[in-house]
C-alpha cells in the first residue's frame, strides 16, 4: 500500500510515518513538506526511516503565500501520481483545512481527527470522539481516504533514512493572499507539553483568586489550565490554556481539576492523563467518576491546606 | 450590498443525551434539539454584516423537517430567508455529500457574496463541510476566522487564528466561503417580538429534484464513510475520594500524590 503524508510542520511528519507503517501497513510512504516553511531543512526533519520519497513543495519565496493553497495543490499533484490508498495529514488547523479540500478534489473519503487508525478486513477503520465526548464513533471506509491525525497520538518514527528528494514547483494561484502574520503574546506557558497541569474551573469566584494556584503550580512544577467558562466566556485566561473538546488536549503525568464539574467536553481534553485529581464541593460532580483521587471540599480551604501538606511532607 | 448565505445544522443537544455506561448505549429518544452551537456565531456574524453593510442573509440547512425549528430561530436572530434542503434520499449523507448538496443550493440561489459556516458542528465536529463546500463551488476559502476586518463589494479581509496564537491576516476576492471560530462574536438572543415576526419570513423547501442533485452522489449511496458503531467511552480511574476537614483531606491527598511518585519542589 502506498501512502502520502503531509504536515506544514515537518516535526509532525515522523508521527505520521508511525501511523502509516505500523497502524495501517503502508509499504511505500511518501512525505510532502513545504520547502519554504520558516523552518529550514524541513526535508531533513522529515527524513526518518520508512520514508521513501520526499516531495518538497517549492513556492514563491515570499513567506506570505497561503500555505494551505500550496499544500492542497501540491498534494493533488502528488496523489495523482502516487495513487495512495490513504493520505495522512497532521490535525493542525492548517491540516484541518487541507484534508477535506484534498479529499473533495480527489473524490476520496475524509475522516478527521482519526484515533487508532487501523486495517480491518480490507477496510480502513478509525475512531472519532463525537457528541461532545459522550460517544466514540467507529468509522470505516472501503475507499481511498484522507485522514487527519491528532498530534502526539503516535510515537515519532526515528532512524536515519535517505529518501529520494523531489522538488515540486507549485503555483496555486493567488486566490487567498496572506497580507500579514502576527503572534499574539501567548506567554511561555505551553499546557500541551507540561508534566503537571492544574486546571481552574467555574468554582473560582473571581479572577484574582486564580493566584491561589500559583504556589501549588510552583511546588509541583506545573502549569495552569482552565475550563471553557474561564477562557472564552469570562476571559480570565487566554484561549490556549483551555483544556477540552474545543481547546487543547493534554496528557500530563498529573492533572488536577480544581472547581471543575467534569462535563464531557472538558473530560475529552484530559482523559488520557496518567493521574487525575479532583477538588470540588459537590460530592456528585461527574469529575469524581473520572478521577483517581478526589477531595470533596471548598477549594478556597483545600488548596492552601494542600500546599501546606506538600511543603511539610516533601522529602 | 452583500448577499450572505449561512449554513446551519440542526442537532441533538449533546448534553441532553442519555448515556447508559453499563449497557454501552446512547439514547437519543426524546433528547432536546438545537442549532449547533458554533452555527449561532456564524448567524451572528452574517447578521452583523447585514446591519453594517445592508444586503440580506439566507439561511440554509440540510436536514429533516425538524430542522425548520433551527431555521426559524436563525430568522428570529435576523436572517431574512430560509431554505430547507430536505429529501429522504439525502439521509445518511456524510459530510462531503452534505457539502455537495449545499453547493447545489448555493448555486441555485445564484447571486451571493459570502457563504459563512462554522468550523465544526457540536454533534460530530468533523470540520469538513466548509472546506469541502468551497471546493465544490470552486471559490476561495478562509478558515478559522476570528475577525472580519474589511468587506468591500469585491473583497474580504479577515483574521484567522491558528495554533499558539499565530494570527494570519488574509484577503481574497468575493464570492468566498468563510468558516468562523467561536471566538469571533457573542451570539444574540432574539427578542420575543423577533421570534414572533420570524414566523412571517419565507422558508422554502428544496428537494433533490429542485436542486438537480445527482442521486448517485447523495445519501448513503454517495457517501464514502460508514459509521459502524457508537460506543460509550470507558473510564478506569481509581476513584478514591477523601471527605472531611480541609487539613485532613489535603494531607491524605498529599500522601497519595507522593506515593504515586509525584515530585515536589
Ligand atoms: C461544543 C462545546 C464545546 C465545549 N468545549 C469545552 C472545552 O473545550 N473545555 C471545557 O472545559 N468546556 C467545554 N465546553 C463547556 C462544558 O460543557 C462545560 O460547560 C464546562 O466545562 C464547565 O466548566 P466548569 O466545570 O468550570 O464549570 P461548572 O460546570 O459550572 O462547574 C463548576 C464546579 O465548581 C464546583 N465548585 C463551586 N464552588 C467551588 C468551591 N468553592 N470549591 C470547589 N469546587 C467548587 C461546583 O460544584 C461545580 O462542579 C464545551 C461545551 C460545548 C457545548
Amino acid at each position: 500500500m502506498t501512502s502520502v503524508i503531509f504536515s506544514e510542520n515537518p516535526r509532525l511528519v515522523p508521527e505520521l510515518v508511525t501511523a502509516a507503517i505500523e497502524k495501517l501497513g503502508a509499504v511505500d510512504v511518501r512525505a510532502v513538506v513545504l520547502a519554504s516553511s520558516q523552518e529550514t531543512g524541513a526535508s531533513k526533519i522529515a527524513s526518518v526511516k520508512g520514508v521513501s520519497k520526499i516531495y518538497e513543495l517549492k513556492h514563491d519565496a515570499s513567506n506570505l503565500v497561503s500555505q494551505e493553497q500550496v499544500a492542497v495543490k501540491g498534494l493533488e499533484i502528488v496523489c495523482n501520481e502516487a495513487r495512495p490508498s490513504f493520505v495522512l495529514v497532521a490535525a493542525t488547523r492548517r491540516g484541518r483545512e487541507v484534508a477535506p479540500r484534498l479529499a473533495t478534489r480527489l473524490g476520496y473519503a475524509c475522516i478527521t481527527d482519526a484515533l487508532n487508525p487501523r486495517l480491518e478486513e480490507g477496510r480502513i477503520v478509525a475512531e472519532r470522539v463525537v457528541w461532545g465526548g459522550n460517544a466514540i464513533a467507529k468509522i470505516s471506509t472501503k475507499d481511498a481516504v484522507v485522514m487527519t491525525i491528532p498530534p502526539k497520538a503516535h510515537e515519532p518514527a526515528t532512524g536515519e533514512a535517505n529518501p529520494e528528494l523531489r522538488p515540486l514547483e507549485v503555483n496555486p494561484g493567488a486566490e487567498v493572499r496572506v497580507v500579514g502574520r502576527s503572534q499574539k503574546p501567548t506567554g511561555k506557558v505551553n499546557i500541551k507539553d507540561a508534566d503537571v497541569v492544574i486546571s481552574a474551573g467555574r468554582g473560582f469566584k473571581k479572577k484574582e483568586d486564580l493566584s491561589l494556584l500559583d504556589e501549588l503550580a510552583q511546588l509541583l512544577n506545573g502549569v495552569i489550565g482552565a475550563s471553557r467558562p474561564l477562557t472564552s466566556d469570562l476571559g480570565w485566561m487566554p484561549e490556549e490554556r483551555q483544556v477540552g473538546l474545543s481547546g487543547v488536549t493534554v496528557k500530563p503525568k498529573l492533572y488536577i481539576a480544581v472547581g471543575i464539574s467534569g462535563q464531557i467536553q472538558h473530560l475529552t481534553g484530559m482523559r488520557d492523563s496518567k493521574l487525575v485529581v479532583a477538588i470540588n464541593t459537590d460530592k456528585n460532580a461527574p469529575i469524581f467518576q473520572e478521577c483517581d483521587y478526589g477531595v470533596v471540599g471548598d477549594l478556597y480551604c483545600v488548596i492552601p491546606a494542600l500546599i501546606r501538606a506538600l511543603r511539610s511532607k516533601k522529602v | 450590498m452583500p448577499e450572505i448565505i449561512v449554513c446551519i445544522k440542526h442537532v441533538y443537544d449533546e448534553t441532553d443525551l442519555r448515556i447508559d455506561r453499563v449497557n454501552n448505549r446512547i439514547d437519543f429518544e426524546g433528547a432536546k434539539t438545537k442549532i449547533s452551537d458554533d452555527d449561532k456565531n456564524a448567524i451572528e456574524e452574517a447578521v452583523r454584516i447585514k446591519e453594517k453593510h445592508g444586503g440580506s442573509v439566507t439561511v440554509l440547512s440540510l436536514g429533516g423537517a425538524e430542522a425548520r425549528k433551527s431555521i426559524k430561530e436563525a430568522l428570529a436572530m435576523g436572517c431574512d430567508k430560509g431554505r430547507l434542503l430536505v429529501d429522504p434520499v439525502f439521509d445518511g449523507s456524510d459530510a462531503i455529500r452534505t457539502a455537495y448538496v449545499l453547493s447545489l443550493a448555493v448555486k441555485k440561489i445564484g447571486k451571493f457574496d459570502l457563504v459563512i459556516t462554522a468550523s465544526g458542528s457540536t454533534d460530530i465536529y468533523s470540520g469538513i463541510v466548509g472546506p469541502s463546500l468551497a471546493e465544490f463551488l470552486k471559490i476561495p476559502l478562509i478558515t478559522f476566522v476570528t475577525k472580519i476586518s474589511e468587506l468591500s463589494s469585491n473583497k474580504i479581509t479577515a483574521e484567522r487564528t491558528l495554533e499558539e496564537g499565530l494570527v494570519e491576516t488574509v484577503e481574497c476576492d468575493l464570492p468566498a466561503v468563510v468558516s468562523i471560530s467561536r471566538e469571533i462574536n457573542q451570539p444574540r438572543f432574539p427578542t420575543l417580538l423577533q421570534i414572533m415576526s420570524a414566523g412571517k419570513k419565507e422558508i422554502l423547501e428544496w428537494n433533490s429534484q429542485s436542486l438537480g442533485a445527482e442521486l448517485s452522489l447523495v445519501g448513503k449511496t454517495g457517501s464514502k464513510i460508514q459509521v459502524e458503531a457508537l460506543n460509550v467511552p470507558k473510564s478506569a480511574r481509581k476513584r478514591i475520594i477523601f471527605e472531611g476537614s480541609p487539613e485532613d483531606t489535603a494531607s491524605k491527598l498529599a500522601d497519595a500524590l507522593l506515593k504515586e511518585g509525584i515530585e515536589v519542589k
